[in-house]
């Protein structure tokens, strides 16, 4: 495991906004595997998707994304 | 609703495994048939062999048309295309290749020394290879997919 694992509140944050997986998927152009991954934390996303996370749900990347102590 | 992307996804994974079984029905069967010796398989057992790996070879062939006819309709929409390709999936593709690469070198690694105990042909040889080269990429696309 990595000293500094990346954790995230991709889940939470989606259904605040009432998102499905699956919308949230459409509004980034991926499937909705990759969006279920990345909220279970089996996949690490690149920086690109993790910004085009951060403007779809409108908050800023490390509103999203930060490093476990 | 499952949108027409996710749709084209299951499809795909669905087309993969068709892919593989049927392949991995088609070579082991005729690995089996022409290699186990004369007088251990009888006759009848040879003729049904052969007609189950032909039933593998028809099963291949269909889900491969099946493959090219989904990848053209994929193709004409970019986006679509982008979507299905997105970097969960090449980071699945990727280990896949890897996971593949290793069972290969380790299958001929094993045969190598089964060649200093055993007298076997180049051509079982290189059927067990061709056979593990596609089986195991694909069984692990299919296992890493499915998470």
């Amino acid at each position: 495991m990595d000293k500094h694992a990346l954790a995230n509140r991709l889940r939470v944050l989606r259904a605040e906004r009432g998102l499905t997986q699956e919308e949230l998927a459409d509004l980034v152009g991926v499937t909705r595997k990759t969006i279920s991954t990345v909220e279970r934390r089996v996949f690490v996303p690149s920086t690109t998707l993790a910004l085009r996370l951060s403007r779809a749900l409108g908050v800023p990347v490390e509103e999203i994304f930060h490093l476990e102590d | 609703m499952t949108s027409r992307r996710d749709e084209l996804d299951r499809t795909r994974w669905r087309t993969t495994l068709g892919f593989l079984v049927g392949f991995v029905v088609w070579w082991v069967l005729t690995i089996i048939e022409r290699h186990l010796p004369r007088d251990v398989v009888p006759r009848g057992w040879t003729v049904g062999l052969l007609f189950a790996a032909l039933l593998g070879w028809i099963i291949w062939v269909v889900f491969q048309w099946r493959g090219l006819r989904e990848y053209s309709e994929i193709r004409k929409d970019p986006e679509l295309r982008d979507a299905l390709d997105d970097e969960y999936t090449r980071h699945v593709r990727d280990r896949s290749w890897v996971v593949g690469f290793w069972c290969l070198l380790v299958t001929q690694g094993g045969l190598l020394v089964a060649a200093s105990f055993w007298e076997f042909s180049a051509l079982l040889a290189a059927q067990i290879g061709v056979l593990v080269g596609v089986a195991a990429p694909l069984t692990t696309y299919l296992v890493l997919d499915r998470a």
